[in-house]
């Protein structure tokens, strides 16, 4: 069946009420006639034989020799992949990934290489369980390498870090002892949205704090415009830069991988499609799930929305030199995302959904969502924003002031301490990202327990700040309106208000523009 | 928005219930926004189950409304006589694609009717999709009295359905002009017909209705008063050629139609003259209109007024034989 | 004919307000008016015990968190020998002497003088030889509080035979008194009692210079130490635990570096001295490393238990609130911390005793800048510090006798309802 591209709605009065997600929870909301509302296209089928065009892949790479002719007896091999943070939802088994390491296991095998260890890409992410590490690389792998030769990397461990140099940009590049020092790395990645691969796998997956700070802070996120387009942004620049220098001195063999848009099991398939062509049983669905979610308790609800596998199918698989690679891959990922938009508009309107990259079985609190709203989704841009210069941005969230002690304690304190202190990204990083960095208790529980680093809650708000640079106002819908004030935002109880308080902004008749997502859309603004 | 919570508290986003039916027309059709028309769906092949009633009990409660309701009723309100319903015989079991012209609502009970209890009994006829089967209650109705089958006349993805019948062994009723006629005229044939028997490889019965139009034209719900005359006439079926293109067979059902119909109207030596002389031509002829010379004047003529059509096809078929029509 | 409060012996309803209060917080305030074995008297003025006692007429007197403990019946049975019932409460006391009086030192007070009043009955009170403690100095731990011509009774206000401030005529002795000066108003003035105990707090506290402080608690004591410990220690960082939102208020204006909530105390303290966080299996979350000290102003459990789990191994844990409840104390053992008790102030401590030692230097730079009153006393420092800290507003309601009841439940939800300090006002009528 043909599959039909994205399409920017205009509301009209036929229009049904749309679908719009609000953490965990579902909204049905009737926007404002002549919103325009952006949809993905649909799914893009998924390649027939995923095993065999991995092994293609493997065989006919790009710009590089067929993986069989770099192994060899005696060397040193090391496997590195993406953790659980992509993609999200979580796939169902088998993940890409473990078929992909199972293949490039199977050569090394044949080629008769001993030395072979797989390490977890999280950077300053939280270590991964040993059964969501099982989940991405499946029982046999796991069975085969665990713990000894398959680990999360730990970006704190001075003595498995291994400084290679330092740009012409003056940036230090610093990553992981074992991969550095490898005869091959493989590095396997699935490029859920535009911004994943390429040079940003290695130089950031498995580096320090001292090599990421170079591009993670307020200074290059202001100036990457977007993020979502490695072409255009400041940080992705600097990621090339790091990523040429070690490609001087380390042979990187890439396999990248993109999925289509089927974020939601087949049972709540509904979610992904246009509301006019709901049947009767979705709407009733859907009014049912945005009715009963809100007045279900928070833990069976939770677990509910977590528990969710997507039915994603593989589009692509590409591997090879990392840049050539890469190209393809976007490509590809474009294919399934891009949307076409005619100019900007006064008001971006999203719903966030109860997941984004660094709360998987956890929750989402107000910096995460802040980070999801006015970092990723803001973002997701080619060309210009959506939203033009001083316009407003209304998000959907709950913002409960609820966080992980075991995931995110450093949040906490950031919450509490940094944001009541000022809300001003490069405020924040002068005068309290060092203190957060080093604090000796974050350190330890990122390398012992599975929290994320001290310092990942200022790269969350780093993530937001070209979107608070170029937003006039920023307005959630049902947020806490306590944690809102912390964090310099306004909470509204309706639609209808967050309309009127912006008005002061864009004025009483403004554009809007709902961006339609999950899943996962990106604008091509005109 | 939703109102203030029951207890008074604070307006919540998103609909309250009513909002939301009234959003979501519930009890209506949904709509497609004018902007999104570019990027419907393509109409799916939205089969409305019909099987049930091809299931035994459906087929013994069809015969016994047939013959027990409709039947009598047709003979109270029209005069009805049936001719060459013997074709059946020759040929035998297997299934076979009844083609007729198609002008009034009264064209498939009398058809039906028409047919030997036998073959009767494993026949369905097919019926526009978007007409009977939009409507839950017409289309349940119609699949109980008549068996009848969707068939997609706009386009769109085609049902395979009609074709799994006759591999089934079921007769199929086929009016290939896909709607009825406006004036009485025979409308142009539809290819459709004539490809499910290609490419099933069963014979056609040509089959010719006279006076419906005039009876029961389009608009009315009750034939006319005074008992009008209809007949129905069956032909010797026609199979496919090998290689044959599927227009000229198309064209060749459609000469046979009409020429039943002159046979009906003249007779069977009239009827071969008069679609000798007037091959090819027949685009826009009523069956049964060689008595209107002008109709058949010669080729690529404009065609007559609509008054005369509807005045041929107004005009009753005079009775041919007297016995019951019922009788074979 | 004298109008007081007074607490007399009434074992049902001591029971009733020990049991509600206990059992039902929430209903505290509920079972202090309704429940307390409290009630307002008309008696004859209280006679004077002997010579050297004079008559006092209370111009204002504090409600304080003993006086609420005690009325409520939550104080512990430890104190009942220490009392004598039945008597009138109030130690936060500023009056007018109703005769002429001479002074130890030899200074003379006309009639109609005011007065703040250092409430400890201690061995010159009683008329006895000073006792070791008192000759030192250090009246409040003077060890013949149950003996000489008085009723036990550790202070005014807990004595059945010297009054309280909560009457319009009480009984002092004239080593109790300290004159206040004529700028002083009387609102400020009947804060000179419980800052001179928070002046004793940060003594005993011992703070040197650098160390880092949290102080848990912001009542009217946490607030006062707070003011102490700023004015008188070369603390460097001073972090306090506050719950509502005028507390938070009046902790930054008393000079606090950081106002922690309740529930982020572990978390804030942790942040600013990068501890280690552990979370047992049970109970709450602790930190190696923290504050060098802690002072519980609070008096609860948790307050304390707060105060135990966040200071450094070595450091200082200081009493100040009445306590009450049992605490894990095993971090006090293993931390090797100091537990260390603060009651009452020392009248006539002199700088450079050894075992109180505020720092010298600062305490005469304040001194002098504070116009003289600053002897080194903590009676001395508190009429300082009252002259000049910024405590307008601090008394934040003024009631008559008759109101006692409503009095009493404003005091005990003092800091919900954004108040600090409530007191009677015994001269004014209803």
């Amino acid at each position: 069946m043909q599959v039909r591209p994205g399409f920017v709605l205009e509301v009209d009065e036929r229009t049904p009420p749309l679908l719009v997600h609000q953490g965990e929870g579902l909204t049905l909301e009737r926007f404002p006639l002549g919103t325009r509302v952006v949809y993905p296209p649909e799914s893009l089928p998924g390649v027939g034989d995923v095993d065999a065009a991995i092994a293609d892949a493997l065989e006919h790479p790009y710009n590089c020799e067929p993986l069989r002719e770099l192994l060899r007896p005696g060397m040193r091999l090391t496997i590195a992949f993406d953790d659980l943070s992509i993609p999200l939802p979580r796939m169902r088994r088998p993940d890409v990934r473990q078929r992909i390491i199972e293949q490039v296991l199977t050569l090394a095998a044949a080629a008769g290489v001993d030395d072979v260890q797989l390490i977890a890409a999280n950077a300053l992410h939280r270590r991964m369980t040993a059964a969501e590490i099982e989940h991405i690389v499946g029982e046999r792998v796991f069975r085969s390498f665990w713990p000894d030769n398959l680990y999360n990397h730990d970006a704190e461990d001075r003595d498995n870090l291994l400084h290679i140099g330092v740009t012409d940009h003056g940036e230090d590049v610093e990553i992981n002892r074992r991969a550095a020092e490898s005869d091959l790395l493989v590095y396997v990645n699935v490029n859920l949205v535009a911004m994943d691969g390429g040079h940003k796998s290695v130089p950031i997956g498995l580096a320090s704090y001292n090599s990421i700070r170079h591009h993670h802070n307020s200074h290059t996120m202001v100036r990457s415009r977007s993020f979502m387009d490695h072409t255009r942004s400041e940080m992705h620049s600097s990621a090339w830069r790091m990523g040429r220098l070690l490609a001087n001195h380390l042979k990187i063999f890439h396999v990248e991988t993109t999925l289509n848009n089927a974020c939601f099991p087949d049972k709540y398939s509904f979610l992904t499609r246009r509301e006019w062509e709901w049947s009767v049983r979705d709407q009733a669905m859907a009014y049912g799930m945005s009715r009963g979610l809100s007045v279900m308790p928070s833990r069976p609800r939770r677990r509910l929305f977590h528990d969710l596998l997507a039915d994603y199918q593989v589009t692509g698989v590409f591997a090879g030199e990392t840049e050539t690679t890469h190209d393809q891959t976007i490509a590809s990922v474009h294919r399934q995302q891009l949307v076409e938009v005619d100019g900007q508009s006064d008001v971006l309107v999203v719903g966030l959904p109860y997941v984004g990259p660094y709360n998987v079985n956890s929750v989402m609190n107000p910096i995460l969502a802040t980070c999801m709203g006015l970092g990723y989704f803001f973002n997701m841009y080619r060309g210009k924003p959506l939203v033009r210069h001083q316009g407003a941005m209304i998000l959907y969230h709950p913002v409960t002031p609820e966080f992980s002690q075991l995931h995110h304690p450093s949040y906490v304190d950031f919450f509490t301490e940094v944001l009541a202190e000022s809300t001003d990204p490069a405020t924040i990083e002068a005068k309290f990202e060092k203190q957060y960095a080093t604090d000796p208790w974050y350190i330890h529980l990122y390398r012992t327990s599975h929290a994320y680093h001290g310092v990942h809650p200022f790269y969350m708000w780093y993530w937001a700040a070209h979107g608070m640079d170029h937003l006039g106002d920023v307005v959630w819908v049902g947020g806490d309106r306590a944690a809102c004030a912390r964090m310099g935002f306004r909470a509204a109880s309706t639609l209808a208000d967050a309309l009127e308080m912006v008005s002061g902004t864009v004025g009483r008749d403004p554009s809007i523009t709902y961006l339609h997502t999950p899943p996962h859309t990106m604008a091509d603004v005109r | 928005m939703s109102p203030a919570g029951r207890f008074g508290g604070p307006p919540r986003p998103g609909l309250s219930a009513a909002e939301a039916v009234r959003g979501f027309r519930w009890g209506n059709r949904s709509l497609v926004p004018a902007s999104a028309q570019a990027h419907r769906l393509p109409t799916p092949a939205r089969e409305f189950p019909t099987a049930w009633a091809r299931s035994t009990p459906a087929r013994v409660a069809r015969t016994a409304f047939l013959e027990g309701a409709m039947n009598p009723l047709l003979h109270a309100a029209l005069t009805p006589t049936v001719a060459g319903a013997e074709v059946f015989d020759e040929v035998g079991d297997g299934p076979v694609i009844v083609v007729s012209n198609h002008s009034s609502h009264l064209d498939a009970p009398l058809l039906l009717c028409a047919l030997p209890r036998k073959v009767r009994e494993r026949t369905a006829v097919t019926a526009a999709a978007d007409y009977f089967f939009e409507s839950t209650w017409r289309g349940l109705s119609t699949a109980f009295a008549f068996g009848t089958v969707p068939i997609e006349r706009r386009g769109g993805v085609p049902s395979t359905l009609p074709l799994d019948l006759l591999r089934d062994g079921w007769n199929l009723v086929v009016f290939p002009e896909g709607t009825r006629s406006q004036d009485g005229a025979r409308g142009r044939f539809r290819l459709g017909a004539g490809y499910l028997a290609a490419t099933a490889g069963v014979p056609v019965v040509p089959a010719a209705l006279r006076g419906a139009y005039a009876a029961m034209p389009r608009g009315r719900a009750w034939p006319l008063p005074g008992r009008p005359r209809v007949s129905v006439r069956f032909g010797s079926p026609i199979r496919a050629g090998d290689g044959e293109d599927v227009r000229a067979f198309t064209a060749r059902l459609s000469a046979e139609v009409d020429r039943l119909g002159v046979e009906d109207s003249t007779s069977w030596w009239a009827s071969l003259r008069a679609s000798g002389a007037g091959e090819g031509t027949s685009t826009s002829s009523a069956p049964g209109s060689v008595a209107v010379p002008p109709a058949r004047a010669g080729r690529g003529e404009a065609p007559v007024a609509r008054w005369r059509r509807v005045w041929e096809a107004t005009e009753p078929p005079a009775p041919v034989r007297s016995r019951s029509p019922w009788e074979r | 004919m004298t109008r007081g409060l007074e607490l007399y012996r009434s074992l049902p309803r001591y029971a009733a307000a020990r049991v509600v209060s206990g059992r039902l917080p929430r209903l505290s305030s509920m079972a202090a008016t309704s429940a307390a074995p409290l009630r307002l008297v008309d008696r004859g003025d209280p006679a004077l015990p002997g010579p050297g006692w004079v008559t006092v007429r209370p111009r204002l007197a504090g409600i304080c968190g003993s006086d609420l403990a005690t009325v409520t019946g939550q104080s512990s049975f430890y104190f009942s020998p220490l009392v004598s019932m039945p008597f009138t409460p109030g130690h936060e006391i500023v009056g007018d002497l109703q005769e002429a009086v001479t002074l130890a030192d030899g200074r003379r007070l006309a009639a109609g003088s005011r007065v703040v009043i250092d409430p400890v009955l201690g061995c010159a009170a009683r008329g006895l030889e000073l006792c070791p403690s008192c000759a030192a100095g250090r009246s409040s731990r003077c060890d013949s509080i149950t003996v000489g011509h008085l009723s036990p009774g550790l202070q005014t206000g807990y004595c059945a035979d010297t009054g309280g401030g909560w009457s319009r005529a009480m009984v002092a002795h004239h080593s109790q008194l300290h004159p206040v000066p004529d700028t002083l108003v009387d609102e400020r003035a009947v804060l000179v009692e419980p800052l001179a105990t928070a002046v004793h707090t940060a003594g005993r506290a011992r703070i040197a210079t650098g160390d880092r402080v949290l102080i848990v608690g912001a009542g009217a004591v946490g607030l006062l130490t707070l003011l102490a410990v700023r004015a008188y220690t070369k603390a460097e960082h001073v972090t306090l635990v506050a719950k509502h939102r005028r507390q938070v208020e009046l902790a930054r204006r008393f000079g606090a570096d950081e106002v922690l909530a309740p529930d982020d105390a572990v978390g804030g303290v942790r942040r600013a001295n990068r501890a280690l966080r552990l979370t047992p299996q049970l109970g709450g979350d602790f930190l190696l490393g923290g504050v060098d000290v802690a002072i519980d102003c609070a008096g609860s459990a948790s307050s304390l238990s707060t105060a135990l789990r966040v200071t450094r191994a070595g450091g200082r844990v200081v009493l100040s609130g009445v306590p009450s409840g049992s605490v894990d104390l095993t971090p006090l053992w293993y931390r090797e911390l100091e537990l260390v008790g603060t009651y009452a102030s020392s009248g006539g401590a002199r700088r450079g005793d050894p075992d109180l030692d505020l720092d010298a230097g600062m305490a005469a730079g304040a001194a002098d800048a504070e116009g003289g009153f600053d002897d080194g006393s903590d009676f001395g420092r508190a009429l300082a510090l009252a002259a000049t800290a910024p405590l307008d507003g601090v008394v934040s309601a003024v009631y008559p006798l008759a109101r006692w009841r409503e009095a009493l439940d404003h005091a005990l939800s003092a800091g919900r309802l954004g108040a600090v300090k409530i007191v009677f006002d015994p001269a004014a009528s209803a």
